[in-house]
């Protein structure tokens, strides 16, 4: 198992390789995160600080923004609706291997070509920028790096989740674009939760798209107190379990209704 | 002319066909547009909730330059798009040798062989959100004020279309120019926002180097009557200069090419 693994993520890591200009290129293009830094620093030469949140947290927290939702989005659900519709499910099912863990493996591939090409980008940043920091302590920086990594397996597990919906209908990849779009006010992808307004920053408190976006950063930011740590991260292991579960009951319904392309 | 409107009409009415096959999906798509109409518009409250403007642009005005992006973006999406994903493959097939063969123009056939109705609500959707900001701000249109907005939207999409044909240039000298669409749809989307709401460097990329401010900002400022004729003037004189460049740089670009096996 942990051989065919490490194959596994090899040959996806090579894949994202493979694909780096594509990779740079949509990286680059994708600027709405810097569209909505502008925006607020305009709001904050005007008015003043918003909330306490000065041109610095802003700075800080779009930057890292970028970085999180690069590397824990996951499409997974388009992958595998493109996969049903060829057939190439076919052969994923005729690996000796659950197909979780091949699409697991490929998504982590891809993430990890971006970290590397990211992460860089973000150091030199702070460097450069005196605005851009982050005053972490060694320990910090551990537990965010761990909520991000939680936050990327719920992503994933969620993703993958509503792909099994492709078993019954074509309309797979548009219903898991209503979830996150429904998300993005409540994950703090349209503005930090702290600016929003109180009901929504006290729903996404218990819902799931904060993990592996504003819970991460404010830790980064370090706006959290442990006991509000802990707090996040019972969550985010909470819908891990449920979404591993839905994950497993719809791959298990699902696939007997699977009789490939032409069946 | 009237060959290349009747060519148009084949290929856009087969693409429709086609696209039409597909009942459900055209409807979803007609559906997640709306939804993202609402969710760009509600997106951009949350500045507001802490400024009545910003940089002199309330929410309901900001709504018209968003609706202005929306209809742009639909019609780069439906337009500019399809054909621009397809450019990597022409070259790399050679379809372009065969392109290149045919009695028409090949600036025409690589701009508009192809069209896409996934986002066929997005303009009008988009036109509709202008008008809401505008009814919303309590905005009177003078005459004045609407063909202002006419020849500056025209504008607009000439300067989007000739950086979109621009790009398809870079293509035919990099055959590895996959996500060349990507690029445009970065430039586009800048235009969400007034350009007013960016600052110092960014701004004055966007108003003089990438003019995306051409795209949604200025013919929003015409609707709200804080256009002036001579800034109409110059946004034509700039839309007219990059459609003749940028034809000029596709015929220069096919002297270079050799084609797809030299």
């Amino acid at each position: 198992m942990i051989l065919a693994y490490r194959a596994l993520l090899r040959a996806h890591i090579g894949m994202g390789v493979a694909y780096r200009a594509r990779l740079t290129v949509w990286i680059l293009s994708s600027l709405f995160p810097l569209l909505m830094m502008a925006v607020w620093l305009s709001v904050v030469d005007e008015v003043g600080p918003t909330a306490g949140w000065r041109t610095g947290d802003f700075v800080s927290y779009y930057a890292g923004g970028a970085l999180l939702y690069h590397t824990t989005t996951s499409f997974l659900t388009w992958v595998w609706d493109a996969d049903l519709r060829s057939g190439d499910m076919s052969f994923k099912l005729l690996k000796p291997m659950d197909p979780f863990h091949q699409y697991l493996t490929q998504e982590i591939g891809l993430r990890v070509v971006v970290l590397a090409f990211l992460l860089p980008a973000l150091v030199v940043l702070t460097l450069l920028l005196p605005q851009l920091t982050y005053q972490l302590t060694p320990l910090g920086w551990m537990v965010a790096v761990g909520a991000a990594l939680a936050g990327f397996i719920l992503n994933v597990l969620m993703a993958m989740t509503f792909a099994t919906i492709g078993f019954w209908t074509t309309q797979a990849g548009n219903l898991y674009s209503l979830w996150w779009g429904v998300g993005a006010f409540l994950s703090g992808w349209i503005a930090p939760l702290a600016l929003m307004p109180e009901v929504v920053a006290d729903a996404a408190q218990l819902l799931p798209f904060r993990s592996s976006m504003g819970f991460p950063l404010e830790i980064m930011l370090n706006r959290l107190t442990s006991a509000q740590i802990a707090q996040g991260f019972g969550v985010v292991a909470v819908w891990i379990l449920v979404f591993a579960m839905l994950y497993r009951l719809g791959w298990r319904i699902g696939v007997r209704r699977y009789q490939a392309v032409g069946g | 002319m009237k060959r290349y409107v009747r060519l148009l009409r084949i290929f856009w009415g087969n693409a429709l066909t086609t696209e039409l096959e597909y009942r459900a999906a055209f409807w979803a798509n007609g559906f997640l547009s709306l939804f993202w109409l609402a969710w760009a518009g509600l997106g951009a409250r949350a500045y507001f909730r802490f400024a009545d403007s910003v940089r002199g642009w309330t929410y309901e005005e900001l709504l018209v330059v968003m609706g202005l992006f929306f209809a742009m973006n639909g019609l780069r999406q439906a337009v500019i798009q399809p054909n621009l994903a397809r450019m990597a493959e022409y070259i790399r097939l050679g379809t372009l040798d065969f392109l290149l063969t045919k009695p028409i123009s090949s600036q025409f056939m690589v701009s508009f062989r192809h069209v896409g109705v996934y986002n066929w609500l997005d303009p009008i959707l988009g036109l509709g959100l202008v008008v809401f900001g505008l009814v919303g701000r309590g905005q009177r249109v003078t005459l004045t004020g609407l063909a202002g907005f006419f020849v500056l939207g025209l504008a607009g999409v000439a300067i989007m279309y000739s950086l979109a044909l621009a790009v398809q240039c870079l293509a035919v000298w990099s055959i590895g120019s996959e996500g060349l669409d990507d690029v445009i749809q970065g430039m586009v989307e800048a235009g969400r926002f007034p350009v007013d709401l960016y600052r110092g460097v960014v701004k004055a990329i966007l108003t003089f180097v990438i003019p995306v401010a051409l795209l949604t900002t200025l013919p929003a400022d015409a609707l709200l009557g804080r256009s002036t004729p001579g800034l109409i003037g110059i946004a034509l004189l700039v839309a007219g200069a990059l459609l003749w460049l940028t034809s000029r740089l596709w015929i220069w670009s096919l002297r270079r090419y050799s084609g797809a096996s030299a």
